[in-house]
């Protein structure tokens, strides 16, 4: 659910996408009926998501209920034959059985997208059965630790895929980190207050344990990170960002942010 | 210009998401377009964030988890506070996506 204000900012955002893509559209030919659809469309879904946020759930199923109507195509059990398009690229991509492992029904949400993340990614694609080939690349951080966001379609990631083609590759899109992501690095954008800029104390256990669920997200652009080490505080600030709290959206133009972390200095 | 992909994430992002994948699917809409489309959503997102909201927030918490990779940093934080003029939140983990902001300068 969002506020009044931020009801307004997506308004706004939705009105000059269309009108900045109208040029588009008219020059490979779509159409002004294309571009109603996608507007009609675009706030019907977020007309679905909000009152899906204001349904009243508890936090835990909350996420759930938010992420159903995120699910474009109906999830087919994994326990039945999959029976999907007779597209011969198709059917040279996918498996020709499905998978073992217990699928979860959309009821469990977001956890739908973990079981998919540790497995094929291109049986997410399969039983969603849609058309596309490409490997699902993510946009953030997606590495073997990150089991946090899975999406219902991996449209927008092919869209990725094939940016490079299109008229718009020329425009520096900033880097996102690659699905399979190595050892972390501490890098100059880190300083501290009392000199320890690039101490390499290890970071945290990333490798020792796993990331625990998140059904909680803000996505923002940083400005600052620093650490101290004799109080072990992380201070961060923050700006332009959504917050996706408790089951509603909130949108922020600066956040400072106050982070504890013990950290066990190991010899 | 610089872009980032970050706020497709974001519900307003997958919902747009959700409705190219639909007409994509379905015949409507080419691929390229849906791009394009996606791409000045990510051109208006950052800017109506820039000059639309006007809130601040302050964010306090424990640090579970943090990295930095490829200038992106995240944090896993539990039992975070948030708060502003209007709202306070609290949640018990939350994870937080952050694009360097110097990115979209250059």
């Amino acid at each position: 659910m969002a506020s009044n204000n931020d009801s307004r900012v997506y308004k706004y955002v939705i009105d000059d996408v269309i009108r900045k893509v109208r040029d588009e559209f008219i020059n490979y030919g779509a159409g002004e009926a294309v571009l109603s659809e996608i507007r009609s469309l675009w706030e019907m879904k977020m007309m679905q998501m909000q009152i899906g946020a204001t349904s009243g759930n508890t936090e835990g199923s909350s996420s759930s209920s938010s992420a159903a109507p995120r699910l474009v195509n109906p999830v087919h059990d994994l326990n039945v034959p999959y029976e999907g398009p007779t597209d011969e690229e198709n059917g040279m991509l996918f498996p020709p059985t499905p998978l073992q492992s217990p699928f979860h029904t959309q009821d469990d949400g977001s956890d739908v997208f973990m079981e998919f993340e540790m497995g094929n990614s291109s049986s997410e694609v399969h039983q969603q059965g849609n058309e596309y080939s490409s490997i699902p690349q993510h946009d953030a951080i997606d590495d073997e630790y990150d089991y946090l966001f899975q999406y219902p379609s991996v449209s927008a990631q092919d869209y990725t895929n094939i940016v490079v083609q299109t008229p718009a590759e020329h425009e520096l899109r900033a880097p996102t980190p690659p699905a399979a992501v190595g050892t972390p690095r501490q890098t100059n954008n880190v300083s501290a207050d009392d000199g320890d800029s690039n101490e390499n104390n290890g970071g945290s256990n990333l490798d020792e344990e796993e990331e625990p669920t998140a059904q909680h997200l803000v996505l923002a652009q940083f400005v600052k990170v620093i650490r101290t080490k004799k109080t072990k505080k992380w201070k961060c600030t923050f700006k332009d960002g959504i917050m996706l709290l408790n089951n509603r959206d909130i949108l922020f133009n600066e956040a400072m942010g106050e982070f504890d972390f013990y950290f066990c200095d190991s010899p | 210009m610089a872009t980032f992909e970050l706020y497709r994430r974001s519900t307003i992002g997958m919902c747009l998401t959700e409705t190219l994948d639909e007409m994509v699917s379905n015949g409507t809409l080419s691929p390229e377009l849906a791009i394009q489309v996606l791409v000045q959503f990510d051109k208006s997102m950052t800017e109506a964030l820039e000059n639309q909201v006007k809130s601040k927030v302050t964010i306090k918490g424990h640090l579970h988890t943090y990295r930095f990779c490829d200038n992106v940093w995240t944090f896993i934080l539990k039992d975070a506070t948030f708060k502003n003029d209007e709202i306070q939140e609290a949640v018990n983990r939350v994870k937080i996506v952050a694009c360097d902001s110097k990115l979209l300068s250059q």
